[in-house]
């Protein structure tokens, strides 16, 4: 602490009253408190009656009256008071979710409308009710940020859409009944730099999806639909985060295009187990293998790579052409996968780190408790097997942080954190969470063993995450 | 930067006293970092800080001055600061500091204090509010009432 005494203050300073704060002050103090409380502060005096309808930052949800009855009336009610007497310089960002639970109220265009009037600059629309939004949103010259979100209908995007400003769109369960319709929303928004099509359907009639931009930095395609064999062509030069998550990789040709450089790839594939027997059965689970192996070829600079489950089992079946078919990543600092408990991923993990010698941070996590047969050891008959990279010897000297999560003791879980032990010889932090639903004499006995397994490295401490702290792989 | 000489201002608050502080302290203040932009690059600047007087100033400058040598590494270390210099001010100081960081914009420490104030309002009722700023109830009974009755459903 620097030298100033605290002690004379209290002398020379005279009385001062909360009232005498400007306004500003006032609202920036009223807006950070809880809904309920700023609006109780409504009744302190005349001065505080408007303050808490200043703020311009607004985050709204009808669950705020769970339990209430008429819950979404009342809702309502709130989300037009604050909106219609906004006593600040107009509301910036608005965040509402809301569910009308079929009153058919019709209110929700009539908000936004007025907002956009107002300038709003970003707005996320979580609405259950299906509406038809003002022309004016898809024109609004002020919004940097748009989430539209609608369970009950889809989202319908005009043709002649033009929102200059805007640099984020979130489009969750977006219908497109045309290519061209797509494009023509991505000539509408020059600025953008983030996409995130999330459940969002191409009508069948689309055979190629073409997604271009010339200033595109972070594509995410979560759980989307489209016809079997549509090809999706990514053409974007400044891609610098890509992720895919769903069904389709396999099915669906994806073409990347000027997609470099890129700085982090997640790479989730979620495959039937049936639809993924369908296709060993008929040779053609390594066209999977081959098209991961491809999408990441053009990511030259990445720096962060996470494979789910599916890809690891993908990779499991040609590891070696994958290890021959994919570039070096010379800035790779980061592998994260998740892996199922059997023989095979074990060994495609290693294999990955092997493949990948500058990685600096390691981690892996277990995915216990799946349905699928393939998971574990004896569902794997018959599958093919991928070389036991855990029985060479390699000494990893960049490796430095490791991670492993859901850690539940199986054999081939104890030859993993063995090996990595065993060859991190630069290892410093070690951090092990182990499985949920383990006795304390089962994790005490894990523990013990963990800290007898023989090092490498000198320098490594090893800790246990505590039991209910979020394992980070999971939150997706 | 060994052997460099640090470059000083002199800042002059309301009440006359002068505080001597380096020049990338008294930047943490965007009201003095354009001062400095507008008025050049001369030796001795002398600024006036209005409306300021020399303890809260002072106070201020502590701030500053913590926060001008906080790097990034430290993120955890300046929280507990932050929240131990916020503690230790009464109302008084707190009202002053809000009023000093919103006219030298200091957002960190406007958003510290707005901060606090909130944390002290939070949870408490109208009257309870009233009490301990102080305050007086202006409204009459029927327009407290219509108030409530507008706001109805925040108080079931």
């Amino acid at each position: 602490m620097s030298g100033v005494s605290s002690s004379l203050r209290p002398l020379k300073r005279t009385r001062i009253h909360v009232n005498n704060l400007p306004d500003h002050i006032l609202s920036e103090i009223v807006g950070r408190l809880p809904l309920k409380s700023a609006v109780r502060t409504g009744l302190i005096s005349k001065r505080w009656e408007k303050l808490w309808r200043a703020n311009t930052d607004w985050s709204l949800s009808v669950e705020m009256f769970a339990g209430k009855i008429d819950k979404a009336a009342k809702f309502e009610q709130l989300v037009s008071q604050i909106i219609f007497l906004h006593e600040g310089p107009g509301i910036k960002v608005f965040k509402v979710h809301y569910d009308c639970y079929f009153r058919r109220s019709n209110m929700a265009p009539i908000w936004v409308e007025f907002l956009v009037k107002r300038g709003i600059r970003i707005l996320h629309l979580d609405i259950r009710e299906a509406m038809k939004f003002p022309m004016a949103l898809f024109t609004c010259p002020t919004l940097v940020e748009l989430r539209l979100c609608f369970y009950y209908d889809f989202v319908k995007l005009p043709s002649n859409v033009s929102l200059v400003n805007l640099t984020t769109m979130l489009l969750e369960h977006a219908r497109f009944i045309t290519a061209d319709r797509f494009q023509k929303l991505m000539e509408g928004c020059p600025k953008l730099i983030i996409l995130h099509l999330c459940g969002c359907v191409f009508t069948a009639n689309i055979d190629l999806l073409t997604i271009t931009h010339p200033i595109l930095r972070d594509l995410q395609i979560d759980r989307c639909h489209w016809k079997e064999g549509m090809t999706l062509r990514i053409s974007t030069p400044h891609l610098e985060f890509f992720k895919f998550k769903g069904l389709g990789l396999i099915s669906n040709n994806i073409e990347l295009i000027n997609a470099s450089p890129s700085y982090g790839a997640i790479l989730e594939p979620e495959e039937y187990y049936d639809t993924y027997r369908a296709w060993r059965s008929v040779g053609r689970a390594e066209e999977l293998g081959f098209l991961i192996a491809m999408i990441m070829q053009i990511m030259s600079n990445l720096r962060v790579l996470r494979f789910n489950t599916w890809c690891i089992e993908w990779l499991s079946t040609l590891l070696e052409v994958f290890a021959d078919a994919t570039i070096e990543y010379p800035l790779l600092m980061r592998l994260v996968m998740s892996i199922w408990p059997n023989k095979h991923h074990a060994y495609v993990a290693v294999g990955l780190l092997k493949m990948y010698p500058q990685v600096e941070e390691l981690a892996i996590e277990t995915i216990h408790n799946t349905h699928i047969p393939i998971a574990y050891n004896q569902g794997r008959v018959g599958y093919a097997n991928p070389p036991n990279f855990l029985s060479t010897e390699c000494h990893h000297v960049k490796l430095r942080i490791v991670k492993i999560y859901s850690y539940g003791g199986t054999a081939d879980e104890k030859n993993v954190v063995k090996y990595l032990l065993k060859s991190g010889v630069a290892i410093k932090e070690f951090e092990v969470k182990f499985a949920d639903r383990m006795t304390n004499e089962t994790r005490q006995k894990l523990t013990e063993e963990l800290l007898q397994y023989p090092r490498a490295s000198p320098a490594l401490e090893m800790s246990f995450r505590p039991l209910l702290s979020p394992c980070p792989i999971c939150i997706s | 930067m060994v052997g460099v000489k640090k470059k000083m201002v002199t800042l002059v608050s309301s009440d006359g006293v002068e505080f001597v502080v380096e020049k990338r302290v008294a930047e943490q203040s965007l009201f003095i970092k354009n001062a400095l932009n507008e008025g050049g690059v001369e030796e001795k600047v002398m600024i006036p800080i209005p409306k300021v007087t020399s303890d809260t100033l002072s106070s201020v400058l502590e701030y500053c001055e913590k926060h001008a040598s906080a790097t990034e590494f430290q993120e955890n270390e300046i929280e507990e600061w932050d929240k131990e210099y916020i503690e230790k001010a009464d109302l008084d100081l707190l009202y002053y500091l809000l009023q000093a960081s919103y006219s030298m914009s200091i957002m960190g420490l406007m958003e510290l204090g707005a901060k606090k104030v909130a944390s002290l309002i939070r949870g408490k009722s109208p009257q309870e509010i009233r009490e301990l700023f102080n305050i007086k109830n202006d409204f009459t009974p029927e327009q407290e009432e219509e108030i409530r009755r507008e706001m109805q459903w925040n108080y079931e």
